[in-house]
């Protein structure tokens, strides 16, 4: 009987442990007593259509991003900026890549460079052949960020996006950003461009 | 008794009013409209329900108002992650390019 009820309770536990699909469990909130700044992004459900509402109706949103967009259940953003040096250890960022070493995550890019002690993975979900999400994982002894974005994801779009095309000439960061969260303190024009520099 | 007193006379004679006289002039009296009365209940009433519509829509305004306020919050959010996810993205395929062209260099 005993042994019917734990298994019953294993049974019920173990999805809430378990990560849903491509979605991470973002558990650093340790990070946050020891950042500077701290960005925390969470969209989905109500608020995920109310941003792609307005974005969708934005003149000179291209047809892909309007589609990527579209399709997409949940974007996760957990930012840290340290001033000083490394303030966080492997052992603190961990979770994250544990999670992106399971099943089911790909690693698509991973690039390291030890001198800089940078650090940039792209990951992907893949449930029956298909891309259901993404995650990007970068570090630097000032830097962690973790962007998980959960639907199917078209990398091409998503870097187009990071060139500024497909979407009108924003004054992204600037006056459309609100300004409560640090990052959003920081202009787009001054959004770090590529540093790594492999050995 | 000249002329004109004697016309005074007969015309302020008494005489005795017709038939259903009294009947009729109460009648009248009764039918005249009373002089109007504040209803001041309904005017309370009145002055309620238009503050509480005034109230409805100031709160309905506000709600819309804050509604698109969270809606661009959201779509600011979402640009801007996209838009860093893709910076990521970029700078780890630019790091495996020049890596790449390293190597056929050398």
């Amino acid at each position: 009987m005993r042994t019917t009820w734990l298994a019953a309770l294993f049974a019920l536990c173990a999805p809430l442990a378990a990560q849903e699909g491509a979605q991470l469990r973002m558990d650093l909130d340790h990070l946050e007593e020891r950042a500077d700044e701290v960005v925390t992004i969470n969209l989905d459900g109500e608020s995920l259509e109310r941003g792609r509402k307005l974005l969708v109706l934005k003149k000179g949103v291209t047809e892909p991003v309007k589609s990527l967009v579209g399709k997409l259940k949940g974007i996760y953003l957990r930012r840290f900026w340290f001033k000083g040096k490394k303030q966080y250890s492997k052992e603190d960022v961990s979770p994250i890549h544990e999670q992106v070493a399971g099943p089911n995550w790909v690693p698509l890019i991973e690039v390291k460079d030890r001198t800089k002690a940078q650090r940039v993975g792209v990951y992907s979900y893949v449930e029956n052949e298909e891309v259901t999400g993404v995650t990007v994982v970068s570090e630097d002894h000032q830097e962690f960020t973790v962007l998980n974005i959960v639907g199917p994801v078209d990398l091409g779009t998503l870097s187009d996006l990071g060139e500024g095309i497909g979407i009108p000439a924003m004054k992204l960061a600037t006056t459309e950003l609100p300004s409560k969260e640090g990052l959003l303190q920081q202009p787009a024009a001054k959004v770090p461009q590529p540093t790594i520099d492999e050995k | 008794m000249g002329p004109v007193e004697s016309e005074l006379r007969k015309a302020l004679a008494r005489r005795t009013p017709p038939a259903g006289f009294t009947s009729r002039l109460m009648e009248e009296v009764r039918a005249e409209p009373r002089p109007r009365r504040v209803r001041w209940r309904w005017v309370a009433a009145g002055a309620m329900a238009a503050s509480l519509s005034l109230g409805v829509f100031m709160q309905k305004q506000h709600s819309d108002r804050q509604a698109l306020i969270e809606a661009r919050q959201a779509e600011a959010e979402l640009l801007m992650s996209l838009q860093l996810a893709g910076i990521k993205i970029n700078q780890a395929r630019d790091a495996v390019w020049r890596s790449g062209n390293r190597g056929a260099e050398q």
